[in-house]
């Protein structure tokens, strides 16, 4: 019955662009933190244990 | 963006899914007055249910929100909401679905249908509260009291529209059918497949939302810094 | 007690003297119910059965607009961050609140009522002292909980067009008791009908009033 299937069909369409919404905030969430990390590397020093020590002498 | 735990937790979701698929179209038989439209139950109760469980999640996080002002408790709250208006939505409409064929009529009054468009309603405006107050512990605040306040609705109006249909009965039946045992395996594993899946769905927009807020502060933290 | 008292009296002294809500109410209730009288058309049958029904929906609309506007100008003078830094508890502010917009809408629905029976059913009504009690305590419910969310969406960026938003959903139970009542009056179905859904009205009110003394400070702590 047609009603069955566009029932159905609503369902997994429904689920799939929540999904897709999900996706797509993560995906955005990991480009701010790659944006952060290149920050973080341009305003410390290179070396990751100076980039550490840095941070801790900070304000 | 899954860590171990949810990766089982996502596979063991997907083959009760299928398990559950498979009972409603193979295992249970067609029913005896509405034939085979009536599977859509298989999947419209387990939604309705769980919309109403997310809706209380959404109460309870609203709670702890309010005692412990944890931020968590704030994030937890739009997740459950957010998932919440997914299920409503899809319940109603499924809800349509069935009843078009089965009763010729998209929408009735009956104290059901109207309890859950009313729940839909206040699920919509926690959403769109969260959207208008602005900042941070505000809004929480805001989303926390409403959710509350939404949740011990629910119950009062579907109460008083039975109270009031009571006073002029309508010729319909219930939604319920009589269940044999096969349907009532079926339906059980609709229940615990989509309790599973809202749990999985939960999770994962728990954790974009924790992230989210996380990393703001961490960007602004930069702008002082840097 | 006294401040409770104080508290309701110094909101009705400020409406009193700008007369701006009841006034803007009025209006807006009155085009409510032209509009609906022109809609439902020149049946007189239609028109009286629908009455109860237009009261409502006219009194829901304008109680709501009345409500947000109250908590917005509470906002823009700044009043109530006045009345936060009393030792005043947050319970009493609400309680005081909800007095003050409880009397309110009774006067709306005072107007409303009767506006309502001239025009749609075109007498005043043999039954308007027993309608009076769903109203009533239709309208206590009404304000118990649109106080508390009206404080609540004043402080937000939509201002009043939140509140009917989220407002008449949850208010559903009270208008629709209130209805069931008032049709047990019309219908002639006996006092023990009335009492029932009286009570039950009753009910919902205490629980939006337990829900907005828990809950008002929360809305309203900075």
């Amino acid at each position: 019955m047609t009603y069955l299937f566009w029932a159905f069909a609503a369902v997994w369409v429904g689920i799939f662009l929540y999904l897709y919404a999900l996706t797509r905030r993560s995906q955005a969430l990991a480009r701010e933190v790659h944006a952060l990390r290149e920050r973080l590397e341009k305003t410390a020093p290179p070396s990751p244990s100076a980039a550490g020590r840095s941070r801790a002498g900070g304000p | 963006m899954l860590r171990s735990r949810d990766t089982v937790l996502a596979w063991i979701t997907g083959a009760m899914m299928l398990i559950a698929l498979y009972g409603a179209f193979v295992f249970a038989p067609p029913e005896r007055v509405m034939g085979d439209i009536q599977r859509i139950f298989y999947v419209h109760l387990p939604l309705a249910w769980i919309g109403f469980v997310a809706f209380a999640h959404a109460c309870w996080a609203g709670i702890w929100y309010l005692r412990t002002a944890r931020r968590e408790w704030d994030e937890a709250g739009v997740a459950a909401a957010e998932i919440g208006v997914l299920f409503s939505t899809l319940v109603i409409v499924t809800g349509s679905l069935w009843a078009r064929p089965v009763w010729g009529t998209w929408w009735t009054w009956d104290p059901q249908l109207v309890t859950y468009l009313i729940l839909w309603l206040i699920y919509v405006g926690y959403l769109v509260l969260r959207g208008a107050a602005g900042e941070d512990v505000r809004r929480a605040r805001f989303a926390a009291v409403f959710a509350i306040v939404g949740f011990v609705d629910v119950p009062l109006v579907w109460l008083s529209a039975r109270y009031l249909r009571a006073l002029s009965p309508v010729i319909f039946t219930s939604r319920s059918v009589g269940l044999a045992p096969s349907m009532a395996w079926t339906l059980a594993a609709g229940l615990v497949a989509w309790s599973l899946f809202y749990w999985t769905l939960f999770r994962a927009r728990l954790r974009i939302g924790l992230l989210e807020t996380e990393v703001a502060a961490l960007a602004g933290d930069g702008e002082v810094h840097g | 007690m006294r401040i409770l008292a104080a508290l309701i009296w110094k909101d009705l002294i400020v409406e009193a003297r700008t007369r701006e809500l009841v006034t803007s109410m009025g209006l807006v209730a009155f085009l409510a119910l032209v509009i609906q009288n022109l809609a439902l058309g020149p049946s007189s049958r239609l028109g009286t059965a629908a009455a109860p029904a237009v009261v409502w929906v006219t009194v829901s609309f304008a109680a709501t607009l009345g409500l947000a506007r109250a908590h917005a100008l509470e906002q823009e003078g700044q009043a109530l961050q006045g009345l936060l830094m009393t030792p005043v508890s947050r319970s009493l502010l609400y309680l005081g609140k909800w007095g003050a917009n409880l009397v309110v809408v009774l006067v709306l629905q005072t107007v409303v009522v009767v506006a309502t029976a001239v025009l749609f059913t075109g007498d005043v009504g043999r039954h308007l002292t027993w309608i009076s009690l769903p109203l009533v305590l239709g309208a206590v419910g009404f304000t118990a909980i649109g106080t508390l969310l009206g404080a609540m969406t004043s402080a937000t960026r939509l201002r009043e067009v939140l509140l009917p938003i989220v407002l008449l959903p949850v208010a559903l139970p009270v208008i629709m008791l209130s209805l069931a009542g008032i049709g047990a009056v019309l219908d002639d179905r006996g006092l023990t009908e009335l009492l029932r859904s009286l009570k039950l009205l009753g009910a919902v009110d205490i629980i939006f009033a337990m829900l907005g003394m828990w809950l008002f400070a929360y809305v309203v702590e900075e």
